[in-house]
Order: structure tokens, then sequence, then C-alpha cells
């Protein structure tokens, strides 16, 4: 195995073409993901998340979505990879949990069914064979009674159970790098964190690369190995998880994290939110474009974009006033 | 939750519609301008008259009468037809015209499905292009065009121009499979049209919609090839309600089927209706009515309970 990161990616960007012009969902991204890493991609809705995730996939609509850059995954460039090869990759190679179960079974199939079609057609398992398999993941997931779980439909399990059928299916082929976008969002606190243990037991027994997408810093701190935090369709820090806790540069960071819900945090006490919006994606501005709701804002920030530097090896950060720099 | 309590509540209500409709024609049979029994036997004695007046129970009250009609109803005896000098039972009737009705509305919607699911399918995948305007216009237009127009335009092109198929006559399946299908054709494409039309636009909509759907993309990550992702995950859940459609659809083919018949001159129940209007056979003709109605209510009654059982997400919740 080369020692090159399993995915890469290399200014990528995805713009979509709406009514009211093209849309900058996610611009010039580089990331790397190693093999058998976890990495988490944090940001507030509508940052471009799922947008990124999908569109490194390659699952976002050919015809809506219009992707720029490359996308490296084990040395082959995907993003000249035609979809019916693309194919090969999905399911075993990379695979991905939905951020919605509800919306990402399909409703009228049963369980058993779309689990086990993966197994059956992209690994050629016969039908007892998969089902068997189908029965072992769901028991892997901790699914109580998995055999009658298979016998049922989407609307018939709660929503922590429908997330766990998500994962098996996700993971049936084994795959080698594994994309969860709000993989808890769904599910109240306490199964939340089940289900974040259970992936990371999961990503350690298979041995996979995972890249996990939430707008909860708090979800994916004590999961992954380095943390992306995404603004407004960019990258504005990158850090190994430790560091950006002990050392964030950026104060979209620091907001996240101010956001985060704490255990011991009196019930009913609403957490800080970061006040004002997102740029509107379809109108590109200059300067930071955290600018309009960052509390160190001054005129430099408006007037000239941050480029992304790095204050330590792996810890990049875009921001002209960076917390504990020189202000 | 118990499941046959609606499906009783339903029976309920089926068993309320075809008594309220049929009491109410046996009352407008005692509203005509001349009465039945001297309408029937204009030259009969006093005596043959009062013994028709027993038999059609003329002689009770309304809601006697009406007990007993329903109760001979019931058991298949619907009297005779009396016009042919009272030889031939109306039942005898019912069972040589009914299955050639009920044929010609499965034929129907056979055709429609055949048409609408390619197209559906494709115009939903081309959704906003020129061919899937094309299609969609051509199909709208039709299905504004009344099936009557669009027989007597097949008949005039393709039967009498071309001479591609009969426009008269029905011949039955076992005589000779190859004519019986012939014949059928014009008068089962001219019915299907419309339900194509409908079927077309109902199947595009959902096609697109699930599309759109997660469990699309999903079921794309797993890396199963276009046409599976088409056939299990975007057609299934569209049939749903493209059977729906189908099943709600039978009810009102009836009305089409009717008149279809009386176009292309085929002996079905619609012609037996048309012929006892024509022939003031009225007893005959409540019957036939109350088998209408009965017919109606069974296919909506039959479409609900199917809706219940190709879509999960119904079931339990009726
Ligand atoms: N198919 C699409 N067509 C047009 N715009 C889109 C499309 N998909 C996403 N967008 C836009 O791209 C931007 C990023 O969306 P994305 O779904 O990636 O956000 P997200 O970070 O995943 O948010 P959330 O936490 O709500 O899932 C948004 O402004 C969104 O409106
Ligand atoms: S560049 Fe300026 S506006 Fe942007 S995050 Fe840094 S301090 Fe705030
Ligand atoms: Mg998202």
């Amino acid at each position: 195995m080369s020692n090159n990161p399993m995915l890469s990616l290399r200014n990528f960007s995805v713009s979509f073409d709406t009514a009211r012009g093209p849309l900058y969902a996610v611009r010039n991204i580089d990331i790397d993901v190693a093999d058998g890493e976890s990495l988490g991609i944090v940001g507030e809705s509508g940052s471009g998340k799922t947008v990124l995730s999908r569109g490194a996939m390659g699952l976002l609509p050919k015809r809506a979505a219009h992707r720029s850059g490359t996308v490296i995954y084990d040395d082959h460039d995907l993003s000249q990879t035609p979809r019916k090869e693309l194919r090969e990759y999905w399911g075993t190679g990379m695979a991905m949990i939905f951020q919605d179960p509800m919306t990402a079974l399909n409703p009228v199939r049963k369980i058993g069914a779309q689990l086990t079609e993966g197994l059956r057609i992209r690994l050629q398992m016969s039908k007892t064979d998969a089902n068997a398999r189908g029965i072992e993941l769901l028991n892997r997931v901790r699914i109580p009674d998995p055999a009658a779980v298979m016998e049922k439909y989407p609307f018939q399990l709660s929503g922590g159970m429908r997330q766990r059928v998500m994962i098996a299916i996700a993971l049936a082929c084994k795959p080698r790098l594994l994309f969860a976008d709000e993989p808890t969002t769904a599910l109240d606190v306490t199964v939340q964190a089940q289900v974040m243990q259970l992936l990371s037991e999961l990503r350690h027994e298979m041995g996979m690369s995972m890249v996990i997408v939430t707008h909860d810093l708090g979800v994916v701190a004590g999961h992954t190995d380095r943390i992306a935090v995404m603004y407004a369709g960019e990258v504005v820090e990158i850090a190994p998880t430790k560091q950006l806790f002990a050392n964030m540069k950026m104060p979209y960071t620091e907001a996240l994290m101010k956001s985060i819900p704490r255990l011991d945090s009196p019930s009913g006490q609403r957490l800080p939110v970061i006040s004002g919006r997102l740029p509107d994606p379809t109108q590109p501005e200059t300067g930071c474009s955290f600018a309009s709701r960052c509390p160190y804002v001054t005129d430099k920030c408006r007037e000239a974009t941050p480029p992304l530097v790095e204050a330590t090896p792996g810890h990049s950060y875009r921001c002209w006033f960076p917390i504990g720099g020189s202000r | 939750m118990n499941r046959a309590l609606p499906i009783l509540r339903r029976l309920g209500t089926l068993l309320a519609v075809i008594v309220l409709s049929t009491f109410f024609l046996s009352c407008l049979l005692r509203l005509l301008p001349t009465d039945l029994v001297d309408m029937i036997l204009t030259m009969g004695t006093p005596e043959e008259k009062a013994a028709l007046r027993r038999t059609l129970y003329l002689d009770r009250d309304v809601f006697t009468s009406y007990f007993m009609w329903f109760k001979d109803f019931i058991r298949g005896d619907m009297g005779l037809l009396y016009g042919t000098g009272g030889g031939e039972t109306v039942w005898s009737h019912v069972t040589r015209s009914l299955p050639i009705s009920l044929l010609i509305m499965l034929y129907t919607q056979i055709i429609a499905l055949v048409i609408a699911v390619p197209l559906g399918i494709f115009t939903a995948y081309r959704a906003g292009k020129k061919s899937d305007r094309v299609i969609s216009n051509t199909l709208f237009t039709a299905s504004s065009v009344p099936n009557f127009a669009i027989a007597f335009l097949l008949i005039i092109l393709v039967g009498v121009k071309l001479k591609w198929f009969p426009t008269l006559e029905y011949v039955g399946f076992k005589d000779d499979p190859f004519q019986h299908f012939k014949h059928l054709v014009l008068p089962c494409v001219s019915l299907g049209v419309g339900l194509a039309a409908s079927y077309t636009r109902l199947l595009r909509t959902d096609v697109i919609a699930a599309l759109k759907d997660d469990y699309v993309t999903m079921a794309a990550s797993k890396g199963l090839s276009d046409s599976r992702i088409l056939l299990t995950h975007v057609f299934r859940p569209a049939s749903v309600t493209l059977l729906t459609a189908a099943a709600l659809n039978m009810g009102a083919l009836i009305g089409g089927t009717l008149v279809i018949e009386n176009i292309f001159a085929i002996p079905g129940f619609g012609f037996e209706i048309a012929y006892a209007l024509a022939t003031k056979e009225f007893v005959a003709l409540q019957s036939f009515i109350a088998i209408t109605a009965l017919g109606y209510v069974i296919f909506n009654v039959t479409a609900d309970l199917l809706i219940g059982v190709v879509d999960p997400r119904t079931r339990g919740s009726r």
C-alpha cells in the first residue's frame, strides 16, 4: 500500500445552478483522509457539509451540480471517472450513512431487502448467505431480534433503530472509507452517544477510514483524529482534534465551541447560538466570509480574504487576527 | 389493532349505497307517467294484468315491494324481458353480456398501463427536456378529447380508411382468439388513451419525486446499476400510486365502456342497458342499474383493499 492518503481533495468546489444564479456551496477545499483515519467535518447548517461529502463520493446529480478540482481515491482520480465506473467504488470502496434515516430508507421495501441487495449484487452472495450476513450485521449494530427486523418496513422502526439499520447497510460491503453525514442528528442525546460509540468500535474493528459530518463539535470530540471546521463552503480551520480544542485560532471555531451542549449545564438553559446568518452563497463577497458575524472584525477583514495559513504543522486556519495571536 | 373492523364498516357502506340507489329506482318505476303493467301488457285482460301486478309486487306498498324485489335480485331472479314475449330471463342477458364488458375494462386497463409505464418513466427522466414536453403535451391534449370522439376518429382512420381493424361486432375468445383481440383493439384503445394519459402524468410526477428522494441516492451509493435502481427503488414506490389510480378508475371506466359498446356494436352490458332503455324494459333496467351500482361499489372497495396490500405504510392504519 502506498503512503498516499486514502482520499485526497484538491481545490475541490461544487456549485449549483439556481434561479438566482450559480450557488457556490463548496469552495476550494483541500482535505486529505489518511488510511484508517477518522476526520470530523463540523459546521452549522448550510455550510456545505453534505454537498462536500456527496460531491467527494460523486453522488451529486450530474445535471445540477458542477464540480471542479480533483478527488483522488486510492490513487485514482475520481473526478475524471465516469459514473458507470464510479459504481465499482460505491458500497465497497466508499459508503455513506445519510443524514436522515427516514428519507434515506425506501419506505416500501423491507429492511432485509435493502440491507442485502448490496451483498447480493456487489458481492454476488447467494440469497441465504446474504440473509445470514444481514442478520449478523443487524446484530452487530445491536438491533434486538434482527431476524424479525429483516421483515419490517422502515416506518415500523424507531429513529434510533432506523439509524442503526442505515449504519448496517453502509457497512454491509465492508467499505474502506465511510462518510457519516450527521449520523446522530435525528437521535436523542443518550442514543447519540451510543451510536457514536458503535461507529468508533466498528471503525477500529474493520480498520476503515471515516469522515464524520456534524454541526455539533461535541459529537465528534472523542471520536476523531482531526477536525475540519467549515464555514460558508470553505474550510476555515483544520487541526488534530486535541490541538483544535486546546488551541483554536479561528473565531468561528470558538463560537462553535461555545455552542456545544454541556451535560452539566442546568436543563432548559439555552445554548449560546451564533448570532447572524451565513452569507448568501449566490453572492460571493470579498473579505472574510465570517466578517458579518465576527466579534473581532476590523476593516481589514472586510477588504481582504484571509488565506489559509499554518499555525503549527497540521494546524491551519483562515483569519487575519487569530485567537491567541497578535491582534 | 382490529383489521376486520374497517372492512366491515366499508361493506356496510357498500350495502347502504346499493339499497338506496335501487330503492330510489323502484320508487321511480311507480312514478312513471303510464302504469308499468299497462305498458307491458297493452292488450292484456284484467286478470292477466292483475297477475303481472302481483309478480312485480306492485300490489304491495313501496317498502314491501322493494324488499321482495331485493330478495329476488339477490337470488338472481331478476324477472323477464317482456318485449321478447316473456321468453328470456334478465339473468340470462346479464350472464351473457357482463363478462364481455368486464373483459373490455380489463383490456383497457392493460393497454393504458402498457402505454403509461414506459412513457411515465421516460418523461420523468427527461423532465423539462424537449422529448418530455412533446410527449406530455400530446398526452394532455389526448386526455381532454372524450372517449367517443377518439372512437370515431379511430373508426374513420384505422378502421374505414386503413382497414386494419374491424369497427363493428364482437367475437368470443373461445370462438376465435385472434379475431377476438382484433375486434377489441379499437374499442379498448379508444377507452385507454385518456387513462394512459392520466397514468403517465401520475407516474411522471411520482418518479420525478422519487428521483429527488434520498433513498434513490442511497441506493446508488450501494453501487447498484441504474436499471436496478429504477426498477426496485423508483418504480416500485411509484407503482403504488399507479395501482391505486388504476383500481379507482375501474369505477369510472364503467360509464365509458357502456358508451363505447354502443359505438362498436359490442353486445356487452352497456349495449343491454341501451337496448332496455330503447324498448322500455324497465323491469330489466332496474336490475341492470342495480348491477352497475354494485360493480361501482365493489371496484372502489377492492381498490381500497388493494392499496392496503401494495403500500405497507397504510396497513393497519385503515
Ligand atoms: N441540489 C441543490 N441545489 C441547489 N442548492 C443546493 C443543493 N443542495 C444543497 N444546496 C445548497 O448548498 C448549500 C450547502 O448545503 P448542504 O446541504 O451541504 O449544507 P449542510 O452543511 O449539509 O447543512 P445541514 O446541516 O443542514 O445538512 C446550501 O446553501 C444549500 O441550499
Ligand atoms: S478574519 Fe477578521 S472577521 Fe474573519 S474571522 Fe478573523 S477576525 Fe473575524
Ligand atoms: Mg447536511
